[in-house]
């Protein structure tokens, strides 16, 4: 009896394990440590990519108010410019793009646990060239967000936080300058890194790379670089309506599209734009957006419906057709973010901004002839150039971009009749966005944008 | 009548004569009966007191036992074999240790056991929010720790996270149990009951118990005739009253002529209104006439909603139990039913619960006990998250009818009644089962070792239902096909423990004595839970399997699974040394948990006592004073209550549904971990002093003193780190108080008896270091004042300083700190503005009981209450703005806004002034809207005959004992709170008084 007691007392102390592995949870410094797990984490940061900026474009002018508005105070108000919303938005904005740093910077700090097995290392190399770009992305969109337009006199002025542990810090913001240097030096060494060219549009590549860094040459006033970025890629480039209503039509990537985000399984369809409770669009495309008969990007952009008025009378207007098949259709799709046309108006706006008028023109030229528009004959303006633009990106969050670039007002109108009421000039505090206050409050070493 | 030394009546002690032929139990207030011939040698006898002998002599009619607790005897004769391992004696010699009186719980009617401890004990606080099924939230000495949480936690998470950090531990029979385990415990299965407060105490237990324990003995078999029990009790649950009083259609027709609404009746229908909109009609009288009319008939109506909505309900509690045994097989069976009803449509709770303890004595040195008990609750509630269809009282219009078929305007949605009813469903049911071995083994005189191996299985399970007509889901962006809601979850807890301990006591002669222990104890649970939520709901099919998966987008089906577990081992040595009248004790702790990373797993705990007993007994120096006792403790725990691996270390996991790239699944960081996390230390120093007067008054008095270092918090770090919280050690908190027990019999003879006990605690908390900075901002931007702050209250309620309404312009005005004034409206209130208006928490609480004895009659009286808190109205149905007064308000509201220039002392603003600051200075609490919570409550009124003789064998001729009863549980509740209930202090849910009728049979 004695010794059974001791027995059982014996094995049961010996089952006591503290060593507990978690069944849902993978626990430990080395959990990223094979390819296929480094691929899933790249998904977690693809997937914290904040993708629907909407937003930008109401504050631009892509778009006019709708009648229905009229019952959507935060929707008005933010169309108005109005502080309070413009913060909320800012908030809300800054924290994904430094979670997604935040996932970069894990994966990144994983790198020496990873096993590569045999032909994993083209994969791993294009993971790794990947993460960079997208870092690079984070903080090409914070700087143009949060921090003002590149130029001598605001080089030195604060630009974003760069990080790159993984420990909570009270880290300063770097200036504008430094900001830049380090975007540049991301994306070349994204570019350095990726095995070879892909045509998978769905993930950052070596030619979307170069895209968006000759992008990132144009806001810092790199123009040549950029032309010089530009150029291979254009080489050869062929874009006509085929191409054009496969992508909008299809999503099918082929030519149009350097890079897009794969549709995300949360509803990105401008919902800021559609009222999905009483199935009512709160904005359409601005009326002086046209287009000629035979530009097919006509019929893609948009499409005609009529709405009440305040009187009650049926108007007819065009709504955005783009990432719909129909006028109400709500399944998710993908999100161009660098596509082909973009390097067109890239390169035209270096030129034009280096004094080269006749290539500028011609550069622009060239997409309108695809696009089955009319050309330019005399010398183009500034103007010219972003209306193309618009154009060409209604709705695809490049219009804000445009204007802060190049420091331009922006007007606002009614409701009801389209008059103008008020102008946000190119001077406005609010075109560089507030850090939220968390941000500021927690960090002792973070300042806020002037006036906010 | 049987008691202990100190005249506490003591239940279930078992009486019998020499043969066993004859015998009983006493009742729950000691008392019994027994029918023996002159000469009989009665013995009495129950676990933990020494066995008595009495004589019966001729003429003894009445008999007064007192029964000594059973200690182990200079001689060193007897162990005392306890089904509680870790219940040693040598803990009570210094330690603070109090027994709750088991019988005042059992005469409550209340599903929900904790509820019963409410102003039992001093020290503990059990506040209820009053809505049937909701969890508790209990404290021993106050809170311990500020809770882990996030900010962006809804409230429901914040309270079990709060609730996780700060409650005590569940100790059934030595075995630990889930707090959920504990409330659905069968109060006629208990035994006793003891609640652990210090250091000494809680030391044995380890990391566990940091915030104290509760431990709970259940009934036994007996030596001796097998006895039944069995008592029915059946009543009804109250509506009670509503929290706050709304208009009447008079008062409400008159508050929408003010507002000027042209939506709303009061003013749609008024001559003013009519004339200014068909002036120059020649068919104006007629149309005034009309509205007129139409007004008049509104007033016809005058729903009172509060009835409307709120039932009377059920309550009934069977309980049978039987027990007996003899001297190798005891054993004790009973089984239970409770129902409680609530106040609103499909709200109920039902327990089913049985229980079999079996005490095998295999010979005179092992014991082995056998305890089991199966519990099945089912919860039912039409309260979701966000909407409880008691909120319908505060909104609806008293001229609006229950069975309208026109739009409602109180919701000026396009709402008929119609769709406000059956807008959510939750069925909850739990299945409890619980199995544990206690082996007792005596090896010698002077060593015992005892062994507790337990098992706790509990299955929940929940159905969540948002049925297809409900109003969230009639929008036009759902279309017909994904409407309804199912959400079922399955949760398994598995809770294992094994406790095995050694005590020594060797014989040192007559004057000292002294106890040594050891033992070895781990504990391992876990939780495995599935959940599937998707949409799209047949409206015949009320279940899960009515989830239309072929849904895609946000209307995707989505299963959640996680499993969880942990596990901690300790090691503990006791020691109790006693020098006549001194007690020296001292423990010692090592302790592991699984979740903290190897190299910081251990932690360890120590504690020291020492009492001294001044007098004992001696009548002849001290007449009144009949004994004094003096204890003192300090000791050192350490909590990781409420912490989780992935706060201390790298955890990573795989997203939801909707987070997925290309096909593959998102691998991420769980939390930004703290490498650097240690776990709370407490220290707590317990002086205490038992007097005892008169032999039969005992008074207890004691102060204690808690600092909680490296205190754990989740705060705020800046979002550029990617994450938004992360759990820290921010500083020190102190708790200090005091605790009064008062209790004994004032008179106590044939005819008349009576019986009190009070007791009342004082409990203050203080934060007296942060490590970074002295202040901690954990609200967001929006609240101006610090969270917490260096040398202040934990709890404190910052606001403003309301001057009222100006008379002038129909504005709330405010006064700074050097006495000026702003307005309202106009300014935004500063962090300088804001006062410190008091503690929520209040810091005076206690219970008063009386009970009275009168021939067959006995009466209980308890009385629970708290002083010295504050908290703010719940107020959110007052009327602000003309804009919001479709809805109905406060009664009294009309009279007290201001509606004109020159109205004086108005307490609600203009209807019609906005501004932009003044919806934010309103939400601040301010001197105009918050409340001293100060209460006291008739807890519970029990009356009860005990039947005479004839009558019970006029029932049923084997029946020996019964009586009638009758329960009236929070009857009235005294507060000068406007706010609604001042314990919880919320609109929805309010006190449910119960009335009940039963009676009691012994057999």
């Amino acid at each position: 009896m004695k010794n059974t007691l001791l027995y059982i007392a014996l094995l049961l102390l010996f089952s006591c394990d503290l060593n507990i592995p978690v069944e849902d949870e993978i626990t430990g410094d080395d959990a990223i440590n094979d390819v296929p797990i480094a691929n899933e984490t790249l998904a977690g940061i693809y997937a914290s990519f904040p993708k629907d900026k909407t937003f930008l474009d109401i504050l631009s002018d892509d778009y006019y108010p709708n009648y229905d508005i009229r019952n959507n105070e935060s929707l008005k108000k933010l169309y108005g410019w109005e502080i309070l919303e413009i913060k909320l938005k800012a908030d809300n904005l800054w924290s994904p793009y430094y979670q997604t740093i935040n996932r970069i910077n894990v994966l990144q700090k994983s790198y020496p646990n990873i096993e590569v097995g045999d032909g994993e290392e083209q994969e791993f190399d294009h993971i790794k060239a990947e993460a960079l770009a997208i870092k690079a992305h984070c903080y090409f969109d914070l700087i143009r967000l949060y921090a003002p337009v590149y130029n001598d006199a605001n080089k030195d002025r604060m630009g974003v936080i760069l990080k790159d542990n993984i420990r909570s810090e009270s880290l300063p913001r770097s200036s504008l300058a430094e900001s830049y240097r380090v975007l540049e030096k991301l994306s070349l060494d994204a570019i350095a890194s990726f095995p070879k060219d892909t045509n998978d549009a769905f993930r950052w590549n070596k030619k979307a790379v170069k895209a968006l860094l000759a992008d990132v040459y144009l806001y810092w006033g790199k123009y040549q670089k950029a032309i010089d970025l530009c150029n291979p890629l254009l080489v050869g480039m062929s874009l006509d309506k085929a191409t054009y209503e496969v992508f909008w039509k299809d999503f099918k990537m082929e030519k149009e599209v350097l890079f897009a985000f794969d549709k995300d399984k949360l509803i990105f369809n401008l919902k800021d734009i559609y009222d999905g409770i009483n199935g009512n669009y709160m904005f359409y495309p601005n009326r002086k957006i046209t287009y000629e008969a035979a530009d097919y990007r006509g019929e893609i952009t948009l499409v005609k419906q009529g709405y009440r008025d305040a009187k009650g009378v049926v108007k007819q207007v065009d709504y955005l057709y783009k990432y719909r098949k129909s006028i109400d259709d709500g399944k998710p799709k993908p999100i161009p973010i660098i596509r082909t046309a973009l390097l067109y108006f890239i390169k035209a706006e270096a030129q034009l901004k280096l004094g080269r008028q006749a290539a500028a023109r011609a550069t622009l030229n060239q997409l309108l002839t695809m696009r089955k528009a009319s050309t330019y004959t005399k010398d183009i303006t500034l103007d010219d150039v972003l209306l193309e633009r618009q154009k060409e990106f209604v709705g695809e969050g490049h219009r804000f971009f445009d204007l802060k670039r190049n420091q331009k007002s922006v007007d606002r109108v009614g409701f009801n009749s389209h008059n103008k009421i008020k102008t946000i000039q190119a001077s406005d505090f609010k075109w560089v966005f507030p850090l939220p206050s968390a941000e500021i409050d927690q960090n002792k070493n973070a300042r806020q944008n002037p006036r906010w | 009548m049987v008691s202990d030394v100190k005249g506490n009546p003591l239940a279930g002690v078992s009486i019998y004569n020499d043969e066993k032929t004859v015998g009983t139990t006493t009742d729950f207030y000691g008392g019994f009966r027994i029918k023996v011939t002159e000469g009989t040698v009665l013995i009495f006898h129950t676990m933990g007191y020494q066995k008595h002998r009495q004589k019966i002599t001729a003429g003894m009619l009445k008999l007064n036992i007192h029964l000594e607790e059973q200690r182990i005897d200079l001689d060193g004769v007897e162990l005392v074999a306890r089904s509680n391992i870790n219940d040693i004696d040598s803990r009570k010699a210094t330690g603070e240790v109090a027994q709750i009186d088991v019988k005042q719980m059992i005469n409550r009617p209340s599903i929900n056991l904790m509820e019963s401890l409410q102003g039992q004990v001093a020290g503990v606080s059990v506040q209820s929010s009053a809505e049937l099924g909701k969890p508790l939230k209990i404290r021993i000495r106050g809170t311990s720790t500020l809770s882990i949480k996030s900010k962006a936690d809804a409230k429901k998470d914040t309270e079990f996270l709060d609730n996780m950090a700060n409650q005590p531990l569940f100790v059934v029979d030595g075995q630990v149990v889930s707090p959920d385990v504990f409330a659905n415990l069968n109060p006629n299965d208990i035994k006793e009951m003891k609640v652990l407060k210090d250091a000494v105490a809680n030391a044995l237990y380890g990391i566990k118990a940091a915030n104290g324990v509760i431990e709970v003995s259940t009934q036994r078999g007996i030596d001796g005739k097998t006895q039944y029990r069995f008592n029915a009790r059946h009543g009804m649950t109250l509506i009670g009253k509503p929290n706050v009083a709304m208009m009447d259609t008079h008062e409400k027709l008159a508050f929408e002529f003010a507002s000027k609404q042209k939506e709303l009746p009061g003013y749609r229908y008024s001559e003013e209104y009519i004339r200014l909109i068909h002036g120059s009609k020649p068919d104006l009288m007629n149309r005034i006439t009309e509205g007129q009319r139409k007004l008049d008939s509104l007033k016809q109506i005058n729903t009172n909603w509060f009835k409307e909505l709120m039932r009377i309900d059920q309550y009934s509690t069977y309980n049978i139990s039987m027990r007996g045994g003899n001297e190798k097989n005891r054993y004790y069976i009973s089984g239970n039913f409770t129902h409680q009803g609530g106040k609103l449509e499909h709200q109920s709770l039902k327990r089913l619960s049985a229980r079999l303890n079996y005490d095998l004595q295999l010979s005179k040195k092992l014991t082995v006990y056998f305890n089991s008990s199966l519990t099945v609750v089912e919860n039912n509630s039409p309260n979701s998250s966000s909407f409880s269809p008691a909120s319908l009282i505060y909104r609806l219009n008293p001229y609006e009818q229950p069975n309208s078929k026109t739009y409602l305007v109180s919701f000026n949605n396009r709402r008929k009644y119609g769709d406000l009813y059956n807008q959510f469903h939750k069925k909850e049911d739990k299945y409890q089962f619980n199995f544990s071995t206690n082996v007792f083994w005596k090896i010698s005189n002077s060593l015992d070792v005892q062994s507790a191996v337990g098992i706790n299985y509990n299955i929940d399970n929940s159905l969540k239902i948002t049925p297809r007509t409900a109003v969230s889901q009639l929008k036009s962006a759902i279309s017909r096909e994904k409407r309804g809601v199912v959400e079922k979850g399955k949760n398994i807890g598995n809770n294992q423990s094994l406790n095995v301990r050694v005590n020594y006591h060797p014989f040192m002669g007559k004057s000292q004595q002294l106890f040594l222990s050891a033992n070895v104890d781990y504990l391992k649970s876990s939780g495995n839970a599935v959940r599937i939520k998707g949409h799209g709901l047949p409206s015949k099919l009320q279940s899960a399997a009515g989830i239309n998966n072929d849904l895609t987008g946000r209307f995707d089906t989505t299963t959640t699974s996680s499993n969880a577990t942990t596990a901690q081992l300790g090691f503990g040595f006791s020691a109790l040394y006693t020098l006549k009248k001194l007690d020296v004790y001292g423990s010692y702790k090592a302790d592991a948990s699984s979740m903290m990373p190897t190299e910081k797993r251990w932690n360890y705990f120590w504690s020291v006592g020492m009492g001294y007993q001044f007098l004992a007994n001696n009548p002849m120096r001290n007449p009144w004073l009949s004994s004094l006792k003096l204890r003192t403790s300090y000791g050192v725990t350490a909590s990781l209550a409420g912490v989780d691996a992935a706060l201390v270390h790298p955890v990573y996991h795989y997203g939801g549904s909707t987070e997925t790239y290309l096909g593959y699944r998102s691998f991420y960081l769980k939390q930004l971990f703290n490498k650097d996390l240690k776990p709370e230390r407490n220290a707590t120093i317990n002086v205490g002093l038992d007097f005892q007067f008169f032999k039969r008054l005992n008074l207890s008095l004691t102060a204690y003193h808690r600092r909680t270092d490296q205190m754990l918090i989740t705060v705020p770090i800046a979002p550029s780190n990617g994450f938004t919280s992360q759990l820290k050690n921010i500083g020190v908190l102190q708790n200090q108080g005091i605790e009064i027990t008062l209790g004994g019999y004032f008179i106590n003879n044939k005819d008349f008896a009576w019986h009190t006990s009070f007791n009342a605690s004082y409990n203050q908390n203080k934060i007296i270091d942060l490590y970074e900075g002295e202040e901690l901002f954990l609200s967001g931007e929006e609240i101006p004042y610090p969270t917490y702050k260096e040398g202040m209250s934990a709890d404190v309620v910052y606001g403003l300083k309301d001057v009222g309404v100006s008379a002038i312009d129909g504005m709330n005005y405010y006064e700074r700190k050097d006495g000026t004034i702003f307005n309202g409206a106009a300014e935004k209130a500063k962090r300088s503005d804001f006062h410190i208006l008091g503690t929520r928490t209040p810091p005076i609480q206690g219970g008063w009981h009386h009970h009275f004895r009168y021939r067959k009659w006995q009466l209980s009286v308890q009385l629970y209450y708290n002083f010295g808190g504050i908290k703010k109205y719940a107020n959110t149905t007052a009327i602000r703005d003309a804009d919001d007064a479709y809805r109905n308000g406060f009664k009294g509201q009309l009279a007290q806004t201001w509606l004109k220039v020159g109205d004086p002392n108005k307490k609600y603003k203009t209807l019609f002034g906005r501004g932009n600051n003044i919806y934010q200075n309103l939400g601040y609490a301010s001197t105009s809207t918050v409340g001293s919570t100060d209460f006291v409550r008739i807890n519970n009124i029990s009356v009860s005959y005990e039947m005479p003789t004839r009558m019970i064998k006029k029932i049923a001729p084997f029946f020996k004992a019964g009586n009638f009863m009758a329960q009236f549980k929070n009857i009235a509740t005294f507060s000068g709170f406007k706010g609604g209930d001042p314990e919880a202090a919320e609109l929805i849910g309010q006190v449910q008084p119960i009335i009940t009728l039963g009676v009691n049979f012994n057999f």
